[in-house]
């Protein structure tokens, strides 16, 4: 039997035991499978049930293990490391503007901001979805947490080129601040997606009322994620405007 | 379907959903790869040197190679934001199969720029103006960009997120050409320009030129533009004390009686140089380049 990898699986928490993009060929494919193919024609009644259509048939990519909700908590902490560290390469690509010191200023202040909402928002968070006895185990808010900050890290570590690009080349100091503001709200915003997402996900079972509530709570963690990560860095960055 | 149907060149052109899925699959990417630089080395040359010729001489080898390696360097720069951004919205693809995808899209935007360049060059060729010229030229890149974007669609599936992703890579590619682009200017240069460097002083940037030409066509003028103003000004100035005649001429003792001169309102004066436009960012003078 052919495995066949569907990358939406791997990174959408909402489908249950599908977080490491494989499953078996034979599986029904799903509506959100990528390319797939076109329709089959209707088989007469008499013919063995048409085989589903197959999508491409894509090996796993480091970027799908990176963005995995599974594994313990060694694993999710090493995944949230190496997010953590390719946050840093986007602050190597603002600092590039001066050189020098804020190389290291920048490559320490972008990761700054994502470690503070997690560790600052997410407990709070816990706390109050716990008040509400919603279903969220340790575990999973962790899992939440690690696949946020390694989204944002990808994201911010694949825009640092072109950070990199507007910071060094643009002629005024408000282009480059403007263009490396521009990356960290994608990078910030595709973290903190993921990282709703996927505890959305794990809330799934809770009952309507409780869901309600925890979407509240979710609204109020992603306002203070948006304020909080703007204030560090605003205060850390002097290219977006910060300490110099 | 005959073997030359089947080179990746006439895939590009014919069949990019299957490129897209060798993409995927990694299924014969040497060829494809190749054959997509190829293209867009060759497509992006000619068609530069078909927007080089609007100047002519120099200009034409300067813009056959910039816009390729604009593009080039274009492409190096998003690959990381495309993988990036469609493993976070849910593709969470291998770097080859990017690569791949992109350098695919590129070779056939390309291919497409090719297809438009003897048009363009005869358009040049029977007297295009130079806005028209630049219209031109934007129109051919625009489809071309079009073009591109059935090859990645057609990757992306229809999976989530496909718009959202699309979208992505478009703005990506589009900041990330305009820079590129930006930097490496001038392409389209007047035809009566004396001088053509092969690159400009960097000046702004892409970013700020857009955000300069939106403020500026809503009536609101910055201090850069205010310098071309001024400059303006001056010029006109210094023209004017130039050609300006004396009203009362010097008298020496031994100079014979003076000549009546004609009144000042019937002297002719040759009309002044007309205020500079802001028209294309090619042709901005400023104070600190002119």
């Amino acid at each position: 039997m052919e495995a066949t990898y569907d990358p939406t699986l791997a990174a959408d928490p909402a489908d249950a035991g599908a977080a490491s993009g494989w499953r078996p060929a034979p599986e029904p494919a799903a509506a959100r499978d990528v390319a797939p193919a076109p329709p089959e024609p209707a088989a007469p009644s008499s013919s063995p049930p048409a085989a589903a259509p197959e999508g491409p048939r894509i090996r796993p990519s480091w970027a799908a293990e990176l963005l995995s909700i599974e594994g313990g908590a060694r694993a999710l902490g090493r995944r949230a490391l190496v997010g953590v560290g390719l946050a840093a390469l986007y602050g190597l690509a603002l600092g590039a503007r001066e050189g020098g010191a804020a190389l290291l200023t920048h490559a320490l202040g972008v990761p700054a901001a994502i470690v503070a909402v997690i560790g600052l928002g997410l407990p709070a968070l816990y706390i109050l979805l716990a008040l509400f006895d919603a279903p969220l185990s340790v575990e999973k808010a962790m899992a939440a947490a690690a696949r946020g900050v390694a989204s944002a890290g990808l994201a911010l570590a694949g825009l640092a080129p072109l950070a990199a690009l507007y910071v060094v080349t643009s002629g005024s100091a408000e282009g480059a601040g403007v263009a490396g503001a521009l990356g960290l709200g994608l990078g910030g915003a595709l973290g903190l997606r993921h990282l709703v997402s996927t505890l959305r996900a794990a809330l799934a079972q809770a009952d309507s009322a409780t869901r309600l509530l925890a979407t509240g709570a979710q609204i109020g963690f992603a306002l203070f994620a948006l304020v909080l990560a703007w204030r560090v860095w605003g205060a850390l960055l002097p290219v977006v405007g910060g300490a110099s | 379907m005959s073997a030359a149907d089947r080179h990746p060149i006439a895939l590009l052109l014919r069949d990019p959903k299957e490129v897209a899925r060798r993409c995927l699959e990694e299924e014969g990417l040497r060829p494809l790869a190749v054959g997509s630089l190829a293209a867009l080395v060759v497509g992006a040359a000619v068609f530069g040197a078909v927007v080089g010729s609007f100047r002519g001489d120099a200009q034409i080898l300067y813009a056959a190679l910039k816009v390729p390696a604009a593009m080039l360097a274009a492409i190096v720069i998003c690959i990381p934001a495309f993988h990036a951004i469609a493993a976070t919205l849910g593709r969470a693809w291998p770097l080859r199969t990017v690569i791949a995808l992109t350098l695919a899209a590129a070779g056939r935007a390309s291919l497409v720029l090719l297809a438009f360049a003897p048009g363009l060059w005869l358009a040049y060729d029977l007297g295009l103006g130079y806005h028209a010229a630049a219209l031109a030229a934007a129109a051919a890149y625009a489809v071309s960009g079009l073009a591109a974007l059935g090859v990645l669609l057609r990757g992306l599936g229809r999976g989530p997120h496909a718009i959202r992703t699309a979208v992505a890579f478009a703005a990506v590619f589009l900041a990330a050409g305009g820079q590129t682009s930006w930097i490496l200017r001038p392409y389209l240069v007047r035809p009566q320009t004396e001088d053509v460097p092969f690159l400009r002083a960097i000046e702004g940037s892409f970013s700020d030129a857009i955000y300069r030409s939106t403020r500026s066509s809503v009536g609101i003028y910055d201090r850069a533009q205010a310098e071309v103003r001024d400059y303006d000004v001056d010029a006109q100035a210094r023209w004017r004390s130039a050609v300006e005649v004396p009203r009362e001429a010097p008298r020496l003792e031994s100079a014979p009686a003076p000549v009546e001169q004609a009144p000042l309102e019937q002297a002719t004066w040759p009309e002044p140089p007309t205020t500079i436009g802001l028209g294309p960012l090619d042709e901005i003078p400023t104070p600190r380049t002119r």
